[in-house]
Formats: C-alpha cells, structure tokens, sequence
C-alpha cells in the first residue's frame, strides 16, 4: 500500500472531523446571544403586558392528519387550549380510512358550513368544511387524499391569519408554545418562518391533551431519542440564528408567514416537505432581495410521538436522510452561489457535506480503522486517543444542551431522569450512533433507487391517562 | 461524525506525531471553548434568578409601602420613593400590580403624578433610543398612562421596525384620541397590506372619539388605501352619514375600495342602501357581485330576493353561493325561494340552494 494514499485518507478525515466538529462548536458559542436576546424579549414582554393586548394579531393552527384517530383528539384539545388570546385551529382530514371524521365530529359537534375564502393553492378536492358548535375557533376539513402537504395547503388556503403554525397530529402543542413564539415573532422584524422545539411524548403522561408528568421512554430506543433530540435542537439549530436563520423548520412545528408560504406555492410533494420549504422560503427572500429572518425559538415546544423499536426508527432514520439527499439534488443550484450569501455558502454545504455525505465519511471511517488494524498500520495510541476527542466533543455537546435544558426548560428536572440521560448519552458514541450511520448510509442509497418513497407509517399509541 | 480514526504509517512517524501536536491543542482549545460554555450557562441561569428574586422581592416590598401610603393619603414626593429604584422596569410593574389591588381615587392622583414626575420623563429619552429595548420601555409607559402631552413621542413610535412597539404605540394613540393620532392610526394601517388588525383592533378599542377623526377624514381623504382604511374601521361604527360617504365609493376605481364600501353598507340598516346595492349586483366583477349579495342578506333585502335568484345561476361559485346564503338571510321569502329552485333547470344553482338550506347561520 503506498503510504502516501494512506497519509492523504488520515488527512481527510482528520480535516473532515475537525471542521465538522469546529463548526459545530462554533454553532454552541453562537447559541449564548440568542440566550441573551431571548431572556430580554420575555422580561420586555411580561414586565408590560404588550401580548396581553387585544391588538396582537390572530395565529392559525393547522393539524393535517391521516389515519391517526388514536392520538389526533389529544392534539386538537391541546391546540384549542393555547394561551393565546385569538388562536383558530384548523384540522385538515386527508380522507383517512380509520374514525378521524366520526371521532370529530361527535367530540367537537361539528356543522358543515360553506368555505367563505379563495382557494389560492392548488390542492386536492374539498370534501367538507365543518365548524364547531362547541368550539367557534376550531374549522375542518375533509378532502379527497393527496398527503400531508397537499393538507396544510388545503389548510392555508382556509387560514384567514397572516401567520399559521403546523403541528403534526401525533404532537401535542404545549399551552404557551404559541405565546412564546409571538414574544420572538413581534419583537423581530421580517420574520419569515419559525420553528420551535421537539420534545419526545412518549413515556410522559397527558391529560386532556396536556403533558401532566415529563418522564424519560421506557425503551432504548426512546431514551436516545430523547438526548439527540435535546442536543439537535438546544445547540445545532439556536446558533444558526446568527448565520442567516434556521436551514430547516421542522415539519412538526413551525410558524410561518402564509404570505411567504403562498408566494412560493405551498409545501411541495417532495419527500422532505419540511426542509424543501425552508430551503424554497430562503431562496425566494434572497431572489427578491428582500429582509427576512427564519429563526428557531427554543423554548417554545411541542411534544411528539417518536418511533419506539428498532425497525420503525430503522424507517424513519432511512426516510429522512434520504429526503436530506434528494432536497441537496433539488436545489443543487444553491450550493456556493454568491446569490444566495450565507445560504449558498454556509448552508447548502453545511447540508450536503455535513449532513449528507458524514455518514459515508463515518462509515468509511469504521471500515479504514478495520482495515489498517488487520494490515498493521494502525497506531493504537492515536487511534484511542482520537477515540477519546471525539467521544469527549460529542458528550460535552450533549451534557451542554441537557444542562440548557434544565435551566431554561425545565422538563426533565429530577435527578433520576438526569442520571439516566446522562448515563445513555455516555453509550451514544458506541451504540446508537453507529447504527443510526447505518441507516444514513443506507437512506443516502436509497436516493437512488425506485422506492425512495415508499413510506409506511408505524403504528401509534395514544398517550393519552385512561 | 466523531468516531473516525488515523492509521499511520511507520515511515511517517514523525509526521505523526506533529498531528498529535495538533490534536492535542484542538483538544485543549475544544475543553476550554466547552468548559467556558458551561461556566456561563451555570453561571446565567443563577444570576438571573439571584437577580429576578431581589427584583421580586423589592417589587413585593414597595409594593406594600405603596399601598399603605395611598391609605394614608400621602402626596406624591420624591422622597416618597427615596428607598426604589425609579426606572420604567421597576415602576411600571408596581403600578399595574398595585392597579389590580387598589380602586381609589387618591391612587389615581398619585398614578398620575408618578407618571408625570418620573415614568415620562425617563420614556421620553428613552423613545429615541437606538436600542429596541429601551425603546419597548417607553413604548410601555405610554400603552399604560396614555397622557396627550406624549402624542409627539406615540407618534415616534408608531413608525418603529419593531412590530409590537409600533402595535403598543398604535393602542397608546387610539386611547388618545386626538384627531392627529387617530390620523397616524389609520395611516400606519394603510402601510400595512396584511398585518391590519392590529391598528383595527386599537382603534375599535380606543377612545371613541377617533371614529369622529375619521369620519372627517374619510370626508377629504382621497388616498383609496387609506379610504380602505377608514372604512374597515368605520364600518364597526356606522351611521347614516358614513352612509352617504360611503355611497361615494360604491363606483370607485379601486376595487378593494368598492368591497370595502359595499361591506360598510351591510353593517347599517338604512333603507337607502338596499337601493343603492341593488344595481351592484349585475356588476362585472364578481367579488362586488359576491359582496354586494352578501351585504343584501345581512340588510334582508325582500326586494332582491330576483335578482339574487338570477345570481345563483352565475358562472362564480362565490358568487352562487354568496346569493344563497343571502336568500337564507333574508328569511321566510328567500327560503321559499331557494326551496323552488329545480335541479334539472341547473345542477349548480341547485347544490348552492340546498347547501345554503342545511347549513346553520351563525351571523
């Protein structure tokens, strides 16, 4: 083997890893103005009273839905109990085959009524339109099958409000998410899009469509969940706001300005609805030159349902990073274009080289250690050593995001809950972690075959206290 | 990715081990940068609270001087508030919460002559600052003691990027009520194409006489966007002479003006409206076809029950279904009608009839 081509591989990974891992501090450093900037807009918010005002503007809930009677009850209770003083909700029923409909209409007295607005995207056809005699603020829809982006169009095509938030049908909006992302969306200017926190429902108890007790899922799988989920949402996506805004709003919470969504046609029926429409939203603000923020509210928060055993997050994992590939295919014409400033040339290749190929580079990297120790030109007191950087780098950025989590969430605060947090995020580098590359790879592949969108929902549970 | 390792090769040992060099200040950097991260973070979250708790506690404290010394009928001095920190963020607090415990006149002269001595003052500095949140202080001052002598500043504020300084402001200049603020109101709701309700909203809730304002306004203004303006916010407040200022703009040029003119129309019953509408229905545009029928439901117009027939046949399915539900409005003659209606004459007409028929008016 000639040991220049060695050299040059140890080079590249070397390289890789430490500019990933740089960034990624640099994310964390950037997280601590945004802390500041956020403890003032709650304190000139409350200290004043401002939101208290009727004068603050409507805010529509969009809740598409398919199949998921189980657990979309508790999500339109936990919608319509929002601290917000004018909230409307709309569910939007994408023909589902199970009891959505009739579970509606019995719980919430639902009267069809006309659709006193213009259709502006196009969708699938309108079945019914339903208002709540219970409930004056609650409308749904029911229409013919065309998917969930298809719905939340149906959805802004009903929304009368100049912002709306989607939330999945397995989430649970917790009751002052909305007025949390109204402190941040009218003390900003030009915000365009916003998302907010995922916190994991399974293993909590929910009363009501309300989270009444936080606790950690009973399975493996649940319990890592829960520590990515802190960490990707606590440091990698709240120092983006200071490099140009969030890169994605997550498909199961986010606020938007429907003028913008309505100006680059809707959610598109892409595999990655979520991160295409972040992406479309930022390029069509930089094409028209106009100011814009898509920032990330972190302690506005909506819990939700995550898969629980192996092959569903199998699927899931498969899923989205296949989706991450084909979105980087989609708008390949963004990467390092000057148009497009700090997205072209920190978010696009953020997304394609530290997203969509780090799990071949990871994998290669297991397969090359492999391969040097059986050849015997593996230094085992570098290799350990390097182990140990970047174990350390990736449960320091852990332990941080869970010690923000505790002083500014507060939802996971006894300290058996932290001891165990703590103790799954000292296996992560070791056994979820590997395995969720294996599933990246195999996601990154399935980009190019036929069944990239082949997507079978798992199975939902209802949290809901019997 | 993390768990990447390094071979080496043993003819580039010493190569190596200039890498280790290097790893080894990345990991020394690494530890630093992350420890100081966690240093602030555990270090922010207890001065925060130390400092919200001291905070709370003089709150809590001058609170009960406070409202002992309205008991006692004390006037306002400076002295009075020798012990307290007399900036916006501490008073403004005190005083709301003092506000829902007390309900005495003497406090309203003492509220007052706070406001006067010490909270404007500081506000009026404040207005002008570069940093949003001074300028949230003032705008928050002002929302709570509206005083007509801070017009010059509420006005300042209302052109402000921040969205909820300039709604506050918009709140603080309704309250005012002068013809000058009402007049900023409308035009900052001019400005805005779709975040309107806030100015709305602040008008509809201010002080009653800026509908006067307006209405004088809307006499001279000829700026269709901001006839818009004043219409929408008129309508809530209609009497026979906004009527007749209406009926100006049922044939304007504008066409969110018409809509606007035609909608002020069915918020007041006035016979004369009905006639004035009746000719709108054979318009060209559909959207004042859809309205103006919509306007005739609400005023139950008898006399175009034929004509909203005619409609139910047009080509615009707002425009069918606008007529139907209006026909349902107006009651027993339009039910009547909209029972007669034969699906073999037209199948569209028809299903707009019976939908108007099942569905329940909440209007």
């Amino acid at each position: 083997m000639n040991e220049n081509i060695l050299l040059g591989i140890d080079l590249f990974i070397l390289g890789y890893f430490l500019l990933l891992n740089g960034f990624y501090i640099l994310l964390l450093i950037f997280t601590n103005p945004n802390l500041v900037r956020r403890s003032q807009e709650v304190k000139a918010q409350d200290s004043y009273q401002l939101l208290k005002l009727d004068v603050v503007p409507p805010i529509t809930i969009i809740i598409p839905t398919f199949n998921e009677s189980e657990v979309l009850l508790s999500s339109v209770a936990a919608a319509l109990n929002v601290d917000f003083p004018h909230i409307k909700v709309i569910v939007v029923d994408d023909d589902s085959t199970d009891q959505t409909m009739q579970l509606l209409m019995n719980k919430y007295t639902l009267d069809s009524f006309p659709p006193i607005f213009r259709p502006i995207l196009k969708t699938e056809p309108i079945k019914h339109y339903y208002r709540s005699q219970s409930h004056p603020n609650l409308t749904v829809i029911h229409k013919k099958n065309g998917g969930r982006e298809d719905s939340i169009n149906a959805g802004i095509n009903a929304c009368m409000t100049p912002f709306f938030i989607n939330i999945d049908a397995d989430s649970i909006i917790d009751p002052d998410a909305v007025h949390r992302f109204s402190q941040h969306l009218f003390t900003e200017k030009n915000i365009c899009a916003m998302g907010g926190m995922l916190t994991i429902l399974n293993g909590c108890t929910l009363e009501n469509g309300k989270v009444t007790k936080v606790s950690l899922p009973s399975s493996f799988w649940g319990s890592m969940q829960v520590i990515e989920y802190l960490k990707t949402f606590f440091f990698a996506r709240l120092g983006w706001n200071q490099l140009g805004g969030s890169p994605i709003i997550s498909g199961g919470f986010g606020l938007f300005n429907k003028q913008a969504v309505v100006d680059i046609g809707g959610f598109q029926k892409v595999l990655a609805g979520d991160l295409d429409m972040t992406i479309a939203l930022h390029k069509d603000m930089r094409d028209k030159k106009k100011p814009y923020r898509i920032d990330y509210v972190f302690d506005s928060i909506v819990w939700t349902d995550v898969p629980q055993t192996f092959s569903s997050l199998a699927k899931q994992r498969k899923r989205w990073h296949c989706s991450i590939v084909e979105v980087c295919w989609r708008r390949r014409k963004m990467m390092f274009n000057p148009k497009y400033g700090k997205v072209g040339f920190i978010h696009f290749p953020f997304l394609f080289f530290g997203e969509a190929l780090a799990p071949l580079i990871e994998g290669f990297g297991y397969l090359y250690v492999t391969f040097c120790y059986f050849f015997g030109v593996l230094n085992l007191a570098f290799f350990w050593y390097f182990i140990l950087i970047a174990w350390g780098t990736s449960l320091f950025l852990t332990i941080t995001s869970m010690i923000m989590q505790e002083i500014f969430l507060r939802k996971y605060q006894s300290i058996r809950m932290i001891a165990k947090m703590f103790f799954f995020s000292l296996l992560d580098n070791f056994t979820y972690r590997p395995i969720t590359v294996w599933w990246r790879i195999v996601g990154f592949f399935r980009f190019f075959t036929k069944n990239r969108y082949v997507y079978k929902r798992g199975e939902r549970v209802s949290q809901e206290k019997k | 990715m993390n768990n990447v390792c390094l071979s080496n090769p043993f003819m580039l040992r010493h190569q190596f081990l200039s890498y280790l060099y290097l790893v080894k200040w990345i990991l020394i950097s690494q530890f630093i940068f992350i420890g100081l991260h966690i240093a602030f973070s555990f270090l922010l979250k207890p001065i925060l609270t130390f400092s919200g708790k001291r905070k709370e506690k003089k709150l809590a404290a001058f609170k009960s001087y406070l409202i002992k010394a309205i008991q006692q009928k004390k006037e306002f001095s400076i002295p009075l508030f020798a012990g307290c920190k007399c900036n916006i963020p501490f008073l403004v607090p005190l005083i709301l919460k003092v506000n829902e415990e007390v309900k005495d006149s003497h406090w309203e002269t003492l509220k007052k002559s706070i406001s006067q001595n010490l909270l404007f003052p500081q506000a009026k500095k404040l207005t002008y600052s570069k940093k949003w949140t001074k300028r949230v202080q003032a705008a928050g001052c002002y929302l709570h003691f509206p005083d007509t002598n801070n017009e010059p500043e509420v006005l300042y504020l209302l052109q402000d990027p921040v969205p909820i300084i300039k709604y506050s402001a918009a709140a603080c200049a309704a309250k005012l009520g002068t013809y000058k603020s009402a007049n900023a109101v409308i035009d900052a709701m001019s400005c805005n194409r779709f975040l309107r309700h806030p100015f709305q909203e602040a008008l509809l809730g201010g002080n009653p006489k800026s509908f006067d304002h307006i209405e004088k306004r809307f006499e001279k203004e000829t700026d269709p966007y901001k006839r818009v303006s004043c219409l929408e916010v008129l309508a809530h407040k209609m009497n026979s002479h906004i009527v007749d200022l209406a009926e100006k703009d049922l044939y304007a040029a504008h066409l969110n003006l018409r809509i606007a003119a035609i909608r002020a129309l069915g918020h007041f019953f006035e016979p004369r409206s009905i006639s004035l509408l009746l000719p709108l229905l054979k318009a060209p545009e559909w959207e004042v076809k859809a309205i103006a029928a919509r306007s005739l439901g609400y005023l139950k117009a008898e006399e175009a029950v034929s004509e909203l027939l005619n409609l139910l046949k047009d080509k615009t399915w707002w425009v069918r279904m606008n007529s139907a539900l209006a026909l349902k409005r107006i009651g027993d003659k339009g039910i009547k009608t909209l029972n007669q209606v034969n699906p073999k004459e037209d199948r569209y007409a028809y299903e707009a009839a019976q939908f108007a028929l099942k569905v329940d008016l909440y209007e």
